[in-house]
């Protein structure tokens, strides 16, 4: 029973955004918006995902629905809206990625997530402490990583993207996703235990 | 029992769901005996909430807004303005269109109707039916076989004003022409019924000469 009413929810979903996006197709910038909000998390976490910043990743995100407002005419619905979005995301990010090439400096909201992460005069409690200290290792771990394994495991893990939506968006064969899914994991929880073990 | 090396590679798979039915089935079997690969797949559950935990989300308020507004700056594209003026065409158009298909039509059947008369006119000499031309020359029309002069022996030839030239030398079919502007009577009827019983025969006027012209062929006469 729940399955047919989740079936019948994703019907209707289904058939509200054909309307959305006849109606955006045809100059309605409103129910292109709504569009954007149903997509603007996932669309901003798939940016951040390949550049790793969040204001890029913003910037990036805003390119994307505007490059597929002014492509709409171009979308055939052989794969579904979300995952075309996901993919502008993604080869936006990527020639973003390889235009600032190494130089990644820290603005804006990170650099001040990377000072806040800075122990605290005051004192933090044990849990917190060790929570931030977590997060601070898992995001120098990410950083070792190189960009396309970071890009892998976070569609995966943070975006929850399947292996054939990451494989579409980032344009690879699905092999290719699970081998460098795999590599990253192991990458990873080398980190966390070395972590564990300090 | 599958080897550690060879499930290791399938315990992030597993852990997602991506597995062949029958591989999950060989991957679960072998986790629950090994604590090795047990404690592998710990620490991906682990990792995969840590890396939740840490990937903090922008705030997004007001980004759809900003989305909007760029958008609604932005020309309209190509694509967009090419299809709201073909819309705009057809509506507009389709009227005249329509009416102009119709009249084209209407037109094509009018000539396709018409086109059996025309081509009996043309065979018709001075393009004029004979019985309409008896009609509009009453008093010449008068006229039957029985009143055929043969004192005159000028030939008449259809469609061609020179009956001197042509028929020079008696052509065995063409009938001289008769001079009747002295017979009277019912001659629409008696044309008519000319016509009726041989298409063959022709009658035509001569205004100028007062004459009515009866063209009979050899067979006739």
């Amino acid at each position: 029973m729940l399955r047919l009413t989740e079936l019948s929810r994703a019907l209707r979903s289904n058939a509200d955004e054909t309307e959305l996006l006849e109606r955006a197709r045809n100059g309605d910038s409103q129910a292109f918006g709504a569009l954007v909000e149903r997509y603007q998390r996932r669309v901003i976490g798939v940016a951040q995902a390949v550049v790793h910043n969040q204001d890029d990743a913003v910037e990036l995100a805003q390119e994307t629905f505007v490059r597929a407002y002014q492509n709409l005419a171009k979308f055939e619905s052989r794969s579904s809206f979300s995952t075309w979005l996901y993919r502008i995301a993604a080869n936006l990010a990527i020639d973003f990625r390889r235009r600032e090439g190494r130089h990644q400096v820290l603005r804006g909201e990170d650099a001040e997530t990377e000072i806040n992460r800075l122990p605290s005069p005051r004192g933090d409690s044990f849990q917190e402490t060790v929570r931030t200290e977590l997060s601070r290792r898992i995001n120098e771990a990410l950083k070792e990583l190189t960009p396309e394994h970071r890009a892998v495991i976070l569609l995966r893990e943070v975006e929850g993207l399947s292996y054939d939506e990451i494989s579409d968006v980032l344009q690879v064969p699905r092999g290719t996703v699970m081998s460098r899914l795999h590599y990253a994991r192991g990458h990873m929880r080398a980190i966390l235990k070395d972590l564990g073990g300090s | 029992m599958a080897r550690c090396e060879d499930i290791k590679l399938l315990l992030g798979p597993f852990e997602d769901g991506e597995l062949e039915p029958h591989e999950m089935q060989e991957v679960a079997r072998h986790v629950v005996g090994c604590a090795a690969c047990d404690g592998e797949l710990a620490d991906y559950r682990t990792l995969a909430v840590s890396l939740r935990d840490a990937g903090a989300m922008p705030d997004v308020n007001g980004f759809s807004a900003a989305v909007v507004a760029r958008v609604a700056e932005l020309s309209i594209p190509f694509g967009l303005r090419l299809r709201r003026y073909v819309t705009s065409f057809a509506d507009g158009i389709g009227a005249t269109l329509a009416t102009g298909f119709a009249a084209a039509a209407v037109a094509v059947v009018t000539a396709v109707i018409l086109t059996p008369y025309f081509k009996q006119a043309q065979f018709t000499p001075n393009s004029r039916r004979p019985a309409e031309i008896a009609r509009t020359a009453p008093s010449t029309a008068a006229v039957g076989l029985g009143a055929v002069a043969r004192n005159n022996v000028s030939p008449a030839i259809p469609d061609d004003d020179d009956h001197g030239l042509s028929s020079a030398g008696g052509g065995g079919d063409i009938a001289p022409v008769i001079h009747l502007s002295e017979i009277s009577g019912n001659s629409g009827a008696i044309i008519d019924r000319l016509e009726a019983d041989s298409p063959s025969i022709a009658v035509w006027s001569e205004p100028q000469s007062d004459t009515t012209v009866i063209w009979v062929p050899d067979q006739l006469r």
